[in-house]
């Protein structure tokens, strides 16, 4: 296992380089990597991999001009990547609107999470546990399905003003899809996060989504219209990522946020108070410093239903004349800013107590394929999927066949109470909710699945 | 690097349970640059590379990959993936599958490049990213940003398998992307143009990215300043080739594949309606739908001579005058299948992920009997919408209900083209729309979409293409508000 001060001298050999070769200003980012992952269907493993990597992103800065480089990491190659950074940011013009790398100096709360790596063993006698557990509890199990994917990090951000921070992280996400075949196919989807297995509780969560798997078979059908729904946490973790790019700095820039212009306003019912909780260890997102090295603390954005803040990084803070509250994010979109570790505060109310408070409602166990129809409306489009079932006079009375919503993020959460059963949701995306299940006011479904 | 593969082909191949090693060794370099509002937003470089190795044994699969590519690592790598492997067989599938043959290839390929685009210079590529900007500017009163985006990747890929293979591809892309943002009297619109291809510079000189920025800067005008609200109901709908394209991709394409029809994708990508007893039994469409797959076609995106599995690419039929002829497999869900060869599907974005089941090339064929472009078929049409480019998209887990919104609009009256319209949607279950086809073109275009997600639990970028004539679809749901 590789030790930090080895992360930080490939760092600054970098930095050097860079140095040497006529950067007036640098910063340097190194990553080492672990991961394993483990995915299974049809109550086997089909994909099993482990994988490490070294990588840099090296971003130079000469005069007003800016460049970014990201490679793998090679003594051999060092100087090659470094010219081919330098040339770039040569021939660049001036970035008016690049705000320069951090000077700052942060106090950042001390580290909690720890560097471990995992042999791949170890996963296969979970999933195990998973096919045996949902295979054994009814013969109507046809199928097990889903993933396991650990991952441990060691990094440090350098720059050539001094900053020198490093961080160290593991844990681990996965998805449990367990299919019930009676006359047709009925299945029910988990998707679980924790600083550790153990925190995923798998037997607990697997007899969960084995129940709703069973529970939905016999699926009736239901005209489309706006119903009074109870969403599942998956299902609220998915409209938490579009309050995320809602609540993005970058939205506000390129004109396509829905929260535009809203700070103060009364967005949701008061009952919705969202956190940026990068404090917490539990959630995975979680992080003291963002990848331009600001210090990254809990950001309470909407209370009680009113918006109070949004994500910055230093660019996007510099333009609308604010501070960075360390919301910086790197990746495959380009440089952004977003709240990615959500919690949504809980209520009183059990599931059981947010069902039985409806007369004639639905039950969301998931939502799919969600996406922005309109994204300056906040008008979104989407699947229910994996357990829909139909409410009546506080009492859930049997599934139905899937159906499709399109409705405002606003409307859906103008009336809203979430209830007590939090728990942490794992997104496609890198980013982990945690959420209760919410019972909002009004949903439009508006066209009818086939299934 | 052959050295090395046959070294560790020699480790592995006397243990017991040991079937089969592919070793591949990637080499990959981007340039990603973009001009936000006249000014460099995001200017990168990446490179990498790495090897990663795949094990069969005992009938399950491990991968490993890594990035230092010293021997003693590469050595350790493909310990680790044998590992791995016997790891994955403590919970295997119960029946004990063998993958279908493929015949033994070494060969030396490159896409076509004319000009390579990281010999040109990276002020010329900068300049027409700021002219571009500007042009955008200068045609559109009402833009609020303004984003092109110029990309080239390359990846060089030397395949490795223990049954004989030895494949090295060079497979480039270039492309890019014309992005505007108008906003006006309370109302935001977009308009993006875009298009990747297997190709050298050259393509990028004959994209003509001035041209583009010059139309979506006046098209976003018209958007916030003229277009009127996409009508509600039922509608006669056509599609240009780009956004047809995307409706293959979502509502053929993918439910297609056959690990999502096997359940090995009801993790994340979700299932498929296309279940193997619907094979050459289903009505897809009408008469007039053919759908291929062809990765062998040069220049496109989804071009590539051999999948990650050395399987040689060909044109397979997928749909045949409207009936459901064929799958996307990989060489052990064939196999699952029953099936004689994978139709060579099998992909990974990069040294460090597994290769999966992925979409590369698909299409709608043009029709030699149908209407000679597109002006020929709006004048054959009484009442309608032409709906260009993709906006928003979104379909169920066994790709049945989907909804689709384009960027822009216009509604055809008396076969003419009346209004522009905006916030254009349509919905329809897969078969219904299929099946209502009403018209194609003779003409038809292939565009590349560098972004299409897939996998887990690591989401991996496939780079597809798609498109065809230009069609004509009647009885669609229009106008689909909350």
């Amino acid at each position: 296992m590789i030790k930090m001060e080895d992360i930080k001298q490939h760092a600054y050999i970098i930095m050097n380089e860079a140095k040497k070769q006529g950067a007036e200003h640098i910063q340097v980012r190194y990553t080492e990597h672990y991961r394993v992952g483990t995915r299974y269907g049809e109550k086997h493993i089909t994909q099993n991999i482990s994988t490490t990597s070294k990588s840099f992103e090296l971003r130079t800065q000469i005069g007003g001009k800016v460049g970014t480089y990201n490679g793998s990491y090679s003594p051999d190659l060092i100087e090659k990547s470094v010219a081919d950074a330098l040339l770039l940011t040569r021939v660049s013009e001036d970035d008016t609107e690049f705000p320069g790398f951090v000077q700052e100096k942060y106090n950042y709360r001390p580290k909690t999470a720890k560097y471990h790596e995992l042999e791949p063993d170890i996963l296969a006698d979970e999933i195990k546990i998973v096919i045996d557990k949902a295979t054994s509890m009814d013969s109507r199990i046809t199928a097990v399905a889903g993933n396991l994917h650990y991952q441990s990090t060691k990094s440090c951000l350098i720059n050539s003003f001094g900053l020198e921070v490093d961080e160290e992280s593991s844990g681990i996400t996965g998805v449990i899809n367990v299919c019930a075949t009676d006359s047709g196919e009925s299945r029910s989807t988990t998707r679980i996060a924790g600083a550790t297995i153990k925190a995923l509780n798998i037997e607990e969560r697997t007899e969960s989504v084995t129940n709703t798997a069973i529970q939905g078979l016999n699926q009736g059908e239901l005209e489309p219209g706006k119903y009074e729904t109870i969403l599942s946490p998956e299902a609220v973790a998915e409209l938490m990522r579009f309050i995320a790019f809602g609540a993005s700095s970058e939205g506000l820039i390129t004109h396509q946020s829905f929260l535009k212009d809203k700070l103060g306003e009364q967005i949701f019912d008061e009952r919705i108070t969202l956190i940026d909780d990068v404090e917490n260890p539990e959630q995975n997102s979680s992080r003291r410093y963002d990848s331009e090295g600001v210090a990254s603390n809990n950001v309470s954005f909407i209370e009680n239903g009113v918006l109070k803040d949004y994500a910055y990084n230093r660019r996007n803070a510099k333009k609308l004349g604010v501070e960075s509250n360390g919301r910086h994010l790197f990746g495959f979109m380009g440089e952004s800013a977003m709240f990615v570790t959500q919690h949504l505060k809980a209520g009183n109310k059990s599931r059981e107590e947010l069902v039985s408070s409806i007369d004639d409602g639905i039950l969301v166990s998931n939502l799919f394929y969600n996406n922005f129809v309109n994204p300056p409306e906040g008008l979104c489009t989407g699947l229910t999927r994996d357990g829909l079932f139909r409410i009546k006079n506080g009492e859930i009375i049997g599934s139905l066949k899937n159906m499709r919503w399109t409705d405002n993020i606003t409307s859906i959460l103008s009336v809203a109470e979430p209830g007590s059963d939090i728990r942490q949701v794992a997104d496609l995306f890198g980013m982990t909710f945690m959420t209760p299940s919410v019972r909002v006011g009004q949903f439009n479904y508006s066209s009818k699945g086939k299934h | 690097m052959e050295d090395l593969a046959e070294k560790i082909f020699n480790l592995l191949g006397d243990r017991p349970g040991y079937e089969l090693v592919q070793i591949r060794f990637v080499n990959e370099r981007e340039e990603n640059l973009t001009y936000r509002n006249g000014m460099p937003r995001g200017l990168n470089k990446s490179q990498s590379q790495g090897v990663g190795i795949r094990v069969r044994a005992n009938y399950s699969w491990g991968f490993a990959a890594t990035n230092d590519l010293s021997k003693d690592a590469i050595i350790k790598t493909a310990e680790l993936a044998w590992k791995v492997a016997n790891s994955s067989a403590k919970v295997a599938r119960k029946t004990q599958l063998e993958l279908v043959p493929e015949p033994v290839y070494e060969d030396k390929y490159s896409v076509r490049i004319d000009k390579d685009p990281f010999e040109i210079d990276l002020k010329d590529k900068l300049d027409l990213l700021k002219d571009a900007n500007n042009t955008m500017k200068e045609n559109s009163k009402h833009v609020k940003m303004s984003v092109i985006n110029y990309r080239a990747n390359e990846q060089k890929v030397n395949f490795y398998s223990s049954e004989g293979s030895k494949i090295e591809q060079r497979l480039l892309f270039t492309g890019g992307s014309i992005l505007g943002v108008a906003s006006y009297a309370g109302d935001t619109q977009t308009r993006n143009l875009s298009n990747f291809r297997r190709r050298g510079w050259e393509f990028i000189e004959e994209y003509d990215f001035i041209a583009k920025a010059e139309q979506v800067g006046k098209e976003i005008d018209i958007l916030v300043t003229e277009a009127e609200s996409c009508p509600s109901g039922k509608s006669t709908l056509i599609l240009e080739p780009f956004q047809l394209g995307l409706t293959i991709h979502e509502s053929c394409s993918h439910p297609s594949e056959l690990d999502r029809v096997f359940g090995y994708e009801a993790d994340f990508a979700g299932t498929s309606w296309l279940t193997p007893e619907k094979l050459n039994n289903l009505q897809y469409g009408n008469e007039q739908v053919n759908i291929t797959q062809d990765p062998s076609m040069p220049d496109v995106l989804g071009h590539f001579k051999y999948d990650d599995e050395g399987v040689k690419a060909r044109p397979v039929p997928i749909i045949r005058e409207g009936i459901f002829v064929g799958y996307e497999s990989d060489r052990e869900y064939a196999s699952l299948l029953g099936l004689e060869r994978s139709s060579g599907n099998s992909k990974s974005d990069s040294y460090s992920n597994v290769p999966i089941i992925r979409i590369n090339n698909m299409y709608l064929e043009a029709d030699p009997e149908g209407y000679t472009n597109v002006d020929d078929m709006i004048s054959d049409t009484k009442d309608g919408i032409y709906g260009l480019n993709w906006k928003s998209h979104s379909i169920d887990d066994k790709r049945l209900n989907f909804q689709f919104a384009t960027q822009i609009g216009y509604k055809i009256e008396n076969g003419e083209i009346t209004k522009p319209l905006k916030n254009v949607t349509y919905q329809q279950i897969t078969p219904e729309f299929w099946g209502n086809v009403s018209g194609l073109t003779r003409t038809s275009e292939i565009y590349g979409l560098p972004y299409c997600g897939k996998g887990s639990p690591v989401m991996q970028i496939g780079y597809v293409s798609h498109g065809g004539p230009w069609g004509r679809f009647e009885g669609v749901n229009v106008g689909i508000n909350g």
